[in-house]
């Protein structure tokens, strides 16, 4: 039996012992795989949103990458340290330290290239089935299956790189221990971590540092950076520090300590803490990273859903020129009446583009005659113009989530650029359904005004007629279906009035903004996003459960040890169960509870950012989902704990 | 009065070979008694223990403690019963390294419910009685063999058990702990009327015992008691061990 041969029967005949180590590899490259094959999905590649989310799904392969390196390298660690026996015993046998390090090596190799392999294939059927699942639910066309070469590589060449660089690092794990040592094992106890005030300090300040990065009133590539180191930092010392600090002062109530099954489960946490440090900390950053990514795309979708419910327009005709306003509304008026709608309903606006006086740059603003606003403020939802003041005075509307910072508030004084022009606000506003209606702010001024401003411009009057549509029965469910007659009707229009564009031949000179069109467009785009979103979050959540299944099953026989020995002595399975259950609920919920509040903090002023104003609701979904898929895991793997320690309970 | 009635115990385990550990065992056991089980490796001592402390079921025969059948209780019922009415030495211990002294020492009455003031005040008087006071707030790893068995008689003993079951308690302490554990328990004998039980090898240990049971090949063998003198008793261990074990080598164990 030479060298290798000997290895191949370890891992062989020993299969047991090391298939939990092969299996959560195994997991580690299935999921590596199976989004290596979204990424180069041709059909993915061929969207419209190509280059962000192909950035994003870039930069969650390496979340994934890094993950799955620590995680092998903790399944490892573990694993060599439940063999410290059989080392000791070789050694002891009079095998070289380095014929040790070459057994190791290559025990790992196999069990590397074993966990590539059975992870591609498994990864293969997972990835075919989320292609088809995931089509049902985005209501997109399916994505077709391929055989994902380029990702199979990728996916081999990774990880080939991963278990050969850790089982290089293993080798220091095995050296430098003498036999004694090695044969008792783990017999000796560890000692009770220390915390120290001041990296507990540190950590405040660097959550700290990270929650301001995300305040300021504007947010660089670099802000988001800082938020995410000094995040990520901060977060290792809130569970290395602070919850080393938290049990000491636990520890301290001897009236709650000393009660009933307390005393066990704090004990044990506490003695567990730094391990349960490392494991807290690593699967808060990845639940909190596919958290945010959820909530995000459900904000957007979110917004989406908005774009069609709260327009209370079906369509809207924008004309420039002033000849063509009556062709244009004649031709669309055809177009309408050919289908079968003649009870529509039009109003016309008069608008003007102006630039407004800012602190830094100009803001882009709308003025509308106050005889026309007549007209429509009541569909707006905003208040009555009432020209108090005269001329000289403006109701200003503001969409929500504008980005314009330095808008005068009621009393103050908005002028415009190009003009001697500056308006009085008498009074400004909002409201959903005037934030559908216009993305710019809007001022209010009375006709005179209006005129005055238009012949100040003179050449450069950027002044167009609005027509704004409704058609009864439209638009009055919150969402729109895609075969219903406004759907239809929408795409229709869409394709006719921009047909033959740039040639003379068009059927209307203006623009259109079709409500179900524009809808439909921008439901396809996020579609792709959400989808990429719950594939993020479902892999890391799968990953993380997966994380916390092994760290309890490697503890598994030091466990039943206690509990027997505790049971001999009188502990009833009740309590074994009330004190198992606890710890393992603290390891599983305590990521998802601090995982949500950094979700919500993060999420906040980044949306706000994108003037996406309701956070709270996607949040709170998306949290809801991750604790539910955790409580599913919990059950999932306390069952399976609980019936081990049973067996051994007398 | 009886604490433990034991009556017509068999014990078959069942295989390929069925092995008879243990045959026709009678053992009864006053208030106050202090009897020691003997007998060769293999004998059926730790069996026998199992039986008594209802971690294993007889094949035939009753057990009774305290009057009570504990085989006819469920086994939360049982788990309460071993908490309140069973005292455990064990040869390894078997203490929590993530607790401190004391903490390990309270352990059982957490368990049960009592008062912190009260755990404090039995805490206090047990760790008096068995000179472990100065460690209470020691962790299990930084006390020396002796005292971490004294710690685990203590745990045993704090909630008033009808009776202490030792598993070779001395098994794993070199002679002077063995002595001072020895003394504790008697002390406890003597001072509390501790009923106990011990399943040793060691003559040593068993001559603090008042009276002796011998097995062999699972059955009783011989039974001496103990008059005046430690050291009498001592070399009348010795006899009936040579005579009932049979073989010189048997006697290697002993430590003087």
């Amino acid at each position: 039996m030479n060298f290798p041969r000997f290895a191949y029967n370890n891992v062989k005949r020993n299969a047991r012992a090391y298939f939990a180590y092969f299996l959560s590899s195994a997991f580690m490259v299935m999921i590596f795989f199976s989004f290596a094959v979204f990424i180069f999905h041709p059909a993915i590649q061929d969207t419209e949103m190509h280059a962000m989310t192909r950035a994003g799904m870039k930069a969650a392969e390496y979340v994934i990458f890094v993950f799955a390196f620590f995680f092998v390298l903790y399944s490892i660690s573990v694993f060599l340290k439940s063999r410290n026996k059989e080392f000791g015993l070789l050694l002891m046998l009079g095998a070289k330290p380095s014929q040790l390090n070459r057994l190791v090596f290559l025990e790992n190799m196999i069990i590397g290239a074993g966990a590539i392999f059975g992870g591609i294939g498994v990864g293969l059927l997972l990835s075919k089935l989320f292609l088809l699942l995931a089509s049902r639910v985005t209501d997109t066309e399916e994505l077709p299956f391929y055989w994902p070469v380029r990702a199979a590589l990728l996916t081999t060449g990774a990880f080939a790189l991963l278990f050969l660089s850790i089982s290089v690092l293993t080798l220091l794990f095995v050296r430098k221990r003498n036999i004694l040592e090695l044969i008792q094992g783990s017999a000796k106890p560890k000692k009770e971590p220390k915390a120290s005030i001041l990296l507990a300090l540190f950590g405040i300040a660097l959550l700290t540092v990270g929650w301001m990065a995300l305040q300021r009133e504007s947010i660089d590539p670099l802000a988001l950076f800082v938020a995410a180191g000094a995040g990520i930092a901060g977060t290792y010392f809130f569970y290395s520090q602070l919850s080393v600090l938290f049990m000491r002062i636990i520890k301290r109530n001897r009236a709650f300590v000393w009660r009933r099954t307390n005393l066990l489960w704090v004990s044990e946490l506490a003695y567990k803490i730094k391990d349960n440090a490392r494991i807290l900390f690593l699967i808060t950053v990845v639940t909190s990273i596919a958290s945010m990514s959820v909530g995000f795309v459900l904000s957007i979708n979110q917004e989406t859903r908005a774009l069609y419910a709260d327009n209370p327009y079906a369509f809207e005709l924008s004309v420039s020129e002033k000849d063509d306003l009556e062709a244009d509304k004649q031709a669309v008026d055809n177009f309408v009446s050919e289908r079968g709608f003649d009870n529509y309903k039009a109003e016309e606006v008069r608008e003007m583009y102006v630039y407004l006086q800012g602190d830094g740059a100009e803001q882009i603003g709308i003025l509308i005659p106050a005889s026309d606003y007549t007209k429509v403020f009541s569909t707006w939802e905003t208040p009555a113009f009432e020209a108090g003041g005269g001329n000289a005075e403006t109701l200003l509307l503001v969409p929500d989530g504008s980005t314009w910072r330095d808008r005068p508030s009621a009393g103050g004084k908005a002028a415009l650029l190009g003009t001697e022009s500056s308006f009085t606000v008498s009074d400004t506003a909002g409201g959903k359904t005037f934030t559908a209606v216009s993305y710019a702010p809007v001022l209010v001024v009375t006709d005179e005004a209006f005129e005055a401003v238009k012949k100040q411009l003179g050449e450069e009057t950027h002044a167009s007629t609005h027509v704004y549509y409704t058609v009864p029965g439209w638009g009055e469910s919150d969402t729109l279906d895609s075969s219903s007659k406004e759907a239809l009707i929408g795409s229709e229009m869409q394709s006719w009035w921009t047909s033959d564009q740039g040639s003379g031949d068009r059927p209307i000179s203006g623009s259109m903004s079709v409500r179900s069109a524009s809808y439909m467009n921008f439901k396809q785009q996020v579609s792709v996003l959400g989808f990429i979103g719950v594939f993020v979050a479902l892999m890391f959540s799968l990953s993380s459960a997966s994380f916390l299944y092994f760290k309890l099953h490697s503890e598994l026989t030091r466990d039943s040890q206690m509990y027997h020995s505790l049971s001999k002595t009188g502990l009833s399975i009740g309590e074994m169960k009330k004190s198992a259950t606890l710890q393992i609920a603290l390891l599983f919920f305590i990521p998802i509870a601090v995982s949500a509040i950094q979700t919500f903090v993060v999420l906040n002023p980044i949306l706000k950012l994108m003037s996406i104003s309701n956070v709270t609701v996607p949040v709170l979904t998306t949290t809801a989902a991750f604790l539910a898929a955790q409580a599913f895991y919990f059950f999932i793997v306390r069952n399976r704990y609980l019936n081990r320690l049973k067996k051994v309970m007398v | 009065m009886n604490i433990l009635e034991a009556s017509n115990l068999n014990k078959v385990y069942p295989g390929k070979v069925s092995t008879q550990a243990l045959t026709d065992i009678h053992l009864t056991i006053a208030e106050g008694e202090f009897v020691g089980i003997m007998g060769p490796s293999g004998s059926g001592k730790t069996t026998l223990l199992n039986m008594v402390s209802t971690i294993d079921t007889p094949s035939s025969g009753i057990v009774k403690i305290g009057g009570n059948n504990p085989y006819t209780m469920k086994r939360d019922e049982l788990a309460k019963f071993r908490r309140r009415e069973l005292g455990f030495v064990f040869q390894d211990f078997n203490l929590l390294d993530t607790l401190t002294v004391a903490e390990n020492i309270v352990l059982p009455l957490t368990l049960d419910g009592v008062k912190l003031k009260e755990m404090d005040e039995r805490l206090k008087q047990i760790a008096d009685r068995l000179g472990i006071s100065e460690i209470l707030k020691s962790r299990t790893y930084e006390i020396s063999g002796g005292q971490r068995q004294r710690t685990a008689i203590a745990r045993a003993v704090i909630t008033h058990p009808s009776i202490l079951l030792a598993d070779e308690p001395t098994g794993a302490l070199d002679s002077n702990s063995s002595r001072i554990v020895m003394e504790s328990l008697e002390s406890l004998n003597e001072h509390e009327r501790t009923t106990i039980m011990l399943v040793t090898h060691d003559p040593q240990a068993a001559s603090y015992c008042h009276r002796i049971v011998f097995i062999k090949d699972g059955r009783l063998a011989a039974e001496i008691h103990r008059g005046e003198s430690r050291q009498t008793f001592f070399q009348k261990i010795i006899d009936t061990l040579s005579f009932w074990g049979g073989n010189a080598h048997e006697l290697s164990s002993i430590r003087v």
